[in-house]
């Protein structure tokens, strides 16, 4: 699998690099900005881009617009965002509106290499993946009393995992329950919060997002 | 009784001398020509020397019709009367009167010039006095006519003139006193100048008040432009300067700094700094101490503006300078301690793996501790950067980050702002506003829920943040909130705090905003 990697701090891009590597993947180019990034996946095509979302020079939002460029031009080039701040504003919006391919990590998720890696697959093959942290925030924001107060702890464990982008075999695995419990807790989910059931995929992360972003 | 009488002999025409003194030395009390002190000196001398040779001659009981002050037949006796002088009477009475009179026709142009040299606005305030003097001096032209004729008229009539002369005279240090009094009045028309003024004067206010004070209508005011290194007036003309070498520095100018030409009154700030320049009626020179007293006035108030416009840059500036530190110290923590930690982490982690099958167990156990640390510095970091400047104000404005801020809030807070951009100062202070309010709902107001809004009225952004607590915050306690309205200050803004004890508490901040 081949993967660019945009990252400005030259020690944590090297370390990046080298996990990558150590892992299998195969890093065609490496950049500390993100102006000649559209360019570069033009050329090599690569398999997911893993960026920083503040990079020179202006450090703002240069990962964000090329990111946008990117995918304008290579919808099925998996983008990662990293970041180190938990923002669930226009990041989360992006996703939301449009999760396919798309990910969202907090930066030092990237010294987990497991971590990394399945979250750049899953970029790769069309899934999204959003920070738990960011997902916990999103769930854990104060409101008024409503529908999400009836969800059983457990379930509210299984709405997290969906809006992390997560599918229902990996939420049995993580959860360590069996498949049809997940489908159980997932049409509880649905019935309660009053959304559409057949959602797959990235559509239920996004209806998931939408909810929890009213 | 004698005694007195005689003395009152001696010095009957004092009232003349003092006189002369005091037209000559009005209003400000120096006499100020060399031509001046000597008539008055000689004046004072004619009436102790010449009050005394008549006195020596005079007999109350002979001298009868002919000497009109003196004539009191049954006064007397004088004491200091030396009866073989006698004879000299009518001799000595009329060389005394008649250098008297011609004394009074130096005093008369005296008077006549002064009027001439008088400002409009001198003229106005001493009319009085003037009126008084001419008055007075048509009684004594009288007088000296009656004298000269032949048949000197008598009767009431006579009585009359005499009594109206007298009371003429008496007439004109009250009328003297007048003026004066009207003089002070004009110069306390510069501290109402002030109040006129206002706090914040433009220009042509500033020019039409000073015209008013000073009765000039085409009264020209520059004000010094930095820049240019010139005065400029209203129109945009430059104004000269006085010359140098008719550059006066007038007795109270030391302190004052008001440097003068003819016609041209230069006003420097207190720190000797070049401040306006006045191009006015060089009359008005005549009267130093009214242009010094609305010099004086006009440092007052161009001073208090240029110290308020001074005092409002330095604040902004600082609140910017403050502001642009923060952005920077949060980018070099992002840029440099986190991205030094989460490599350390990955190093870490690789160490941990390495170590998956190694026997000792407590090895593994510090690794893991060591991850936790490090992961909790992370996050630590992460807050703090965040608390000293948000990156998603700076990217994406006030109403994400305001919405951020709702979501990590400890109860809830609906949001509403308009997707506008502002100036970054603005959009800082606002925020920084919320977050402070939001912090005061819940330590401190018990409130159950929050409104934030933010829009903008016209050139200005009102944010506003409303809570349903207990209420009672106020600005005077709260350091908080004190802090708040300093720093809102600062940036031309405005804060309100209405929290009525069990109403809940309505925090609004007014900032310009293009």
């Amino acid at each position: 699998m081949r993967v660019i990697v945009a990252e400005d701090s030259a020690i944590l891009r090297q370390g990046i690099v080298r996990l990558l590597t150590d892992a299998g993947f195969e890093v065609p180019a490496q950049l500390g900005d993100a102006e000649r990034l559209p360019a570069l996946v033009d050329a090599l095509r690569p398999d997911a881009v893993l960026l920083d979302i503040r990079m020179p020079p202006t450090h703002t939002d240069e990962g964000l617009l090329a990111a946008a460029a990117i995918r304008a031009r290579h919808p099925a080039t998996g983008i990662l965002l990293l970041s180190q701040y938990v923002e669930t504003t226009d990041t989360v919006r992006a996703l939301a509106d449009n999760p396919r391919g798309f990910g969202y990590l907090l930066k030092e998720r990237v010294a987990d290499i497991d971590e990394l890696t399945a979250a750049l697959k899953r970029v790769a093959a069309g899934e999204s993946v959003l920070d738990p942290q960011v997902v916990a925030r999103l769930i854990d924001t104060p409101r008024a009393p409503g529908p999400l107060d009836e969800l059983t702890a457990r379930e509210r464990e299984v709405l997290a995992l969906m809006a992390e982008g997560r599918s229902n075999d990996a939420i049995a695995r993580h959860l360590v329950i069996g498949a049809k419990t997940v489908e159980t807790h997932v049409r509880n989910i649905f019935a309660k919060l009053a959304l559409e059931t057949d959602l797959h995929d990235h559509r239920r992360v996004r209806a998931v997002l939408t909810y929890l972003r009213a | 009784m004698p005694a007195l009488f005689a003395l009152g002999a001696w010095w009957e025409a004092l009232n003349m001398a003092v006189l002369l003194h005091l037209v000559l030395s009005f209003p400000d009390g120096r006499l100020a020509s060399a031509l001046a002190r000597r008539l008055t000196v000689f004046s004072y001398a004619l009436v102790a020397v010449g009050g005394l040779l008549r006195t020596l001659t005079y007999d109350p009981a002979r001298v009868a019709v002919e000497a009109t002050y003196l004539s009191c037949g049954d006064c007397g006796p004088n004491l200091l009367h030396v009866p073989a002088l006698s004879g000299l009477f009518t001799a000595v009475d009329g060389a005394y009167r008649g250098v008297g009179w011609i004394l009074s026709v130096f005093l008369v142009v005296a008077i006549v010039r002064r009027w001439q040299q008088a400002s409009v606005a001198r003229r106005r305030a001493l009319l009085p006095a003037w009126i008084a003097i001419v008055i007075a001096s048509v009684f004594l032209l009288w007088d000296l006519l009656t004298l000269l004729l032949p048949q000197p008229p008598a009767g009431a009539f006579q009585e009359v003139v005499v009594l109206l002369s007298d009371v003429a005279q008496v007439a004109v240090p009250v009328a003297f006193l007048t003026g004066l009094l009207r003089m002070r009045l004009q110069r306390a028309e510069v501290g109402d100048l002030v109040i006129d003024l206002g706090t914040d004067p433009d220009e042509d206010r500033l020019r039409d008040v000073l015209g008013r004070v000073l009765g000039d209508p085409g009264l020209r005011l520059g004000l010094w432009q930095e820049d240019k290194g010139e005065y400029v007036d209203g129109e945009g003309e430059i104004l000269a300067e006085p010359r140098a070498e008719t550059l006066a520095r007038s007795r109270a100018t030391s302190t004052a700094r008001a440097a003068r030409g003819r016609g041209r009154t230069r006003v420097d700030s207190s720190r000797g700094t070049p401040l306006a320049l006045l191009h006015h009626d060089p009359a008005l020179d005549e009267d130093p101490e009214l242009l010094e007293a609305v010099g004086a006035a006009l440092r007052l108030a161009l001073e208090n503006v240029s110290l308020r416009t001074q005092a409002k840059e330095v604040t902004s500036r600082i609140v910017r300078a403050a502001d642009a530190e923060r952005g920077r110290l949060e980018r070099d923590l992002h840029d440099g301690a986190q991205a030094r930690l989460v490599f350390a982490l990955m190093a870490l982690r690789r160490v941990d793996k390495g170590l998956a099958d190694h026997p000792d167990a407590s090895l593994r156990r510090s690794v893991a501790e060591a991850e936790q640390s490090l992961t909790l510095a992370l996050e630590e970091l992460r807050g703090i950067a965040h608390g000293i400047h948000p990156a998603v104000l700076t990217r994406e404005g006030l109403g994400p980050a305001l919405t951020a801020l709702a979501q990590q809030a400890a109860l809830p807070v609906v949001v509403s702002a308009e997707p506008r951009r502002y100036d970054p100062v603005v959009e800082s202070t606002a925020y920084f506003t919320v977050c402070e309010a939001l912090a005061n709902a819940a330590k401190h107001a018990r409130a159950r829920a929050v409104s934030v809004s933010a829009r903008q009225h016209g050139s200005r952004l009102v944010v506003e943040t409303v809570d349903d607590g207990i209420g009672g915050a106020d600005t005077a306690r709260g350091s908080g909130l004190r802090g708040l309205a300093d720093r809102l200050a600062a940036v031309d803004g405005i804060l309100h705090v209405d929290s009525p004890a069990g109403g809940g508490t309505r925090i609004r901040a007014e900032l310009p905003c293009g």
